[in-house]
């Protein structure tokens, strides 16, 4: 016998890893143990064509990690011992889970023979395998065999001598641009001197990449050597980074994907899958590409419905003052002034969006009662993570388009005290219920043709803001590690009118509440003010400040400052100021400030963004416990409401708008 | 193997999970801990992994689907649902 061939068997558990190694082998085996473990080891000897073949059966792995014993073993035995080759055992009705472990062979730069077994199952269950096909792509032998009728059994030990004899190591993957580069980086580091196992510099900078505990823990002179720390912290930064993942899940993914492209271009799949119709939708709405998309697209569609649905009965309402408004005209005095330009006016054209603010409200309350805003949440997770907060964070922003106060309160959920001071701090950019009468009188006035998507852009650029700033506070307040999400996604279910009509409610309660006293007495205040001529000199001295915006008239410097109260008397403020009611005020902000849509726009976006309203200022106080974050709070909304509005105004003008 | 590699439908029984502490405790009050039996609903590689426990649905984050250690229940109709 001249030559001697050592094989190991690899595969996952349950595919006939031990059949084959029967087949192979016949009577002539030895059963010991792993040295220093209890774990079986199996071996055996046979001679095929003048070579003097000697098998030792892996334990059936899943993959190569450091976080099973078996595992361990197995990779310890290829390494260390370097026999010389590999047989993987495929269960070939399998092939996409059982390929990881091929993934992780080939990593290893071993020369690997493919086995396919089970072949009569793949096919049974309509699975087509070109054996040619996934040969060329892997760069090792490929042999289809059905061990359990000793069919094949030949081919695989031909395969096992020729292999041998060539020594040819298959395809190693490549895990794109950025990993490749930090693969290189640690493995010239690695070059010329002792590794661990005896692996190649290659797969121990994989590792070392991977976070691989066996490689970190065990093995110090190589984790613990101050260049190749260095190199690995300052690669692991990076990936983290350009990803957004660490780099362990990076380099799985690219297995992945490197099996999906085999499973594409070398089998076929029948396209039968039941699934149900809950899960159909969670494939879809949950689609890493997709899911952002489709919740934007959620979000406008809801806005455009609350518009369209209730311009009917703003319609109503806006009638039904107009009659008062008749009545009022022949009240002489003081109080004629009060009801027409205080109450009517005033209140009036806070009143008039109390439909599109129920609209949105029960479009809300369904989101949240059909299951999906959960859902939302994770899809909103990826990239929150990018700005170093976790999807948990995102159910509170969700829940400031209806106010801002209770969802302050609900970042108590955050465990994380810095990653919930984030939130509150960013949380008055999402565009509360109050704030849409603002950009609904606005919007209805100057943008009569694209209403709806005006007012969408005012809620898009609040998450846009506030996803921005978040990710800059995070940066600034100490960065910290941010968990892994995991989420109960409650089953899709039809909303009923009871659950609705009740959430609406409940959201819907505070803002008629707030219309039927505070509302209406800041209202009064500022007729009162505007009565006795108090208002104009207070608004005058601010005023210049708003000249780079474009609103720099008295007015609107005016209905800023009481807006701080409560946004919604920003409509209000203006109703008695122009001394119109809700349909009159666009008509008079044009002819009595001469305002252009390019100052309305300029207005809508500092509305959104300037000082949140006491009620949201004082919530802040208590759940932050810190004056200075509250005062922080209303500083930055102050400067880059200003900034934004003067920016959009100056560089609209360049463009004549 | 990790959960990342679990099919829609499998049974599976969790081994063992890595990470730091609060994101296991927090995996515990879910339900997701060595030893117990999950079933698959869905994988959306790469992407959230959908699985039921205790009658409850969870999604697990992309990343940490390659932190949870499990493997295919023997027998495919057991799990602690």
């Amino acid at each position: 016998m001249d030559k001697k061939i050592t094989v190991a068997l690899a595969g996952n558990p349950n595919t006939g890893k031990t059949t084959i190694f029967n087949a192979l082998t016949g009577a002539r085996q030895h059963v010991g143990n792993w040295p220093g473990v209890t774990v079986e080891k199996r071996e055996g000897n046979r001679e095929h064509k003048g070579a003097a073949i000697h098998v030792v059966d892996l334990p059936g792995v899943y993959s190569l990690t450091a976080y099973s014993l078996d595992e361990l073993i197995a990779r310890r035995f290829i390494l260390e011992e370097k026999p010389d080759l590999v047989a993987n055992i495929i269960d070939a009705s399998n092939l996409e889970r059982n390929l990881y472990l091929t993934t992780q062979l080939l990593e290893m730069g071993i020369p690997v023979v493919l086995v396919l077994n089970m072949m009569d199952m793949a096919r049974s269950r309509g699975l087509q395998i070109d054996p040619e096909k996934l040969s060329t792509l892997l760069g090792v032998p490929v042999v289809p065999c059905i061990a359990s009728r000793g069919e094949g059994i030949d081919a695989v030990m031909d395969t096992i001598v020729s292999v041998a004899a060539e020594h040819k190591p298959g395809v190693s993957l490549n895990y794109g641009r950025e990993v490749e580069h930090a693969i290189s980086t640690i493995e010239e580091l690695l070059q010329n001197r002792p590794l661990p196992h005896k692996a190649t510099p290659r797969w121990t900078a994989i590792k070392l990449l991977e976070d691989d505990e066996d490689m970190i823990e065990g093995h110090d002179e190589i984790a613990q050597d101050a260049a190749i720390s260095e190199a690995r912290m300052k690669s692991l930064a990076h990936l983290s980074n350009v990803y957004g993942d660490e780099a362990e899940t990076v380099i799985a993914d690219a297995r992945y994907g490197f099996i999906s492209g085999l499973m594409k271009d070398a089998v076929r799949k029948p396209a039968t899958q039941r699934v149900s119709m809950s899960d159909r939708i969670d494939r879809v709405v949950l689609n890493r590409w997709l899911g952002i998309p489709i919740f934007l697209a959620v979000l406008y569609g809801l806005f455009q419905l609350a518009f369209t649905v209730s311009i009917p009965f703003m319609d109503w309402i806006d009638a039904g003052f107009g009659w008062l408004a008749e009545r009022a005209i022949g009240v002489e005095g003081w109080f004629g002034a009060l009801l027409r330009d205080g109450i009517i006016g005033g209140l009036g054209s806070v009143l008039v969006f109390v439909p599109v603010i129920f609209l949105l409200y029960i479009a809300l309350s369904i989101l949240e009662d059909c299951g999906y805003m959960a859902r939302a949440a994770f899809v909103m997770d990826r990239l929150m993570h990018k700005i170093g907060l976790h999807g948990r964070s995102f159910v509170p922003m969700m829940l400031g388009f209806g106010c801002n106060v209770p969802a302050i309160m609900a970042t108590r959920t955050i465990e994380n005290p810095k990653d919930r001071l984030v939130t509150i701090l960013v949380n008055p950019l999402m565009s509360c219920g109050a704030r849409l009468p603002v950009y609904a009188l606005l919007a209805g006035a100057f943008f009569t043709a694209h209403q709806g998507l005006v007012v969408f852009s005012m809620y898009a650029i609040g998450i846009v803001l506030a996803i921005l700033l978040a990710w800059i506070f995070r940066k600034r307040l100490v960065r910290g590690e941010s968990g892994h999400f995991v989420m109960e996604l409650p089953p899709y279910r039809m909303p009923t009118i009871k659950g609705v009509a009740l959430h609406t409610w409940e959201r819907g309660r505070s803002f008629l509440v707030r219309a039927g006293t505070i509302i209406f007495s800041i209202v009064i205040v500022i007729w009162a003010l505007d009565y006795s001529g108090a208002l104009e000199p207070i608004g005058r001295v601010i005023a210049p400040i708003f000249a780079p915006t474009g609103f720099g008239q008295w007015q609107s410097a005016v209905t800023l400052v009481f807006g701080i109260l409560a946004k919604e008397v920003v409509v209000g403020t203006f109703g008695t100021l122009l001394g119109t009611g809700e349909a009159g005020i666009g008509a008079a902000l044009g002819s009595q400030l001469g305002w252009t849509p390019l100052i309305a726009y300029a207005f809508m976006v500092m509305t959104l963004i300037y000082v949140p309203c006491m009620a949201t200022i004082a919530v802040t106080r208590r759940e932050t416990g810190s004056w200075k974050w509250t005062f922080f709070m209303i500083g930055y909304t102050l400067v880059l409401g200003w900034i934004l509005a003067t920016l959009i105004f100056q560089i609209g003008r360049l463009f004549g708008g | 193997m990790p959960l990342a590699l679990a099919h829609p439908g499998e049974c599976v029984e969790i081994l063992r999970i890595r990470g730091g502490e609060g994101f296991r405790r927090r995996l515990a009050e879910m339900g997701l801990i060595a030893g117990n039996r999950v079933r698959v609903i869905s994988n959306g590689r790469p992407g959230p992994v959908v699985l039921e426990t205790k009658g409850s649905r969870l999604a697990i984050g992309h990343g940490a689907t390659q932190k949870i250690q499990v493997k295919p229940c023997v027998q495919a109709e057991e799990f602690d649902g």
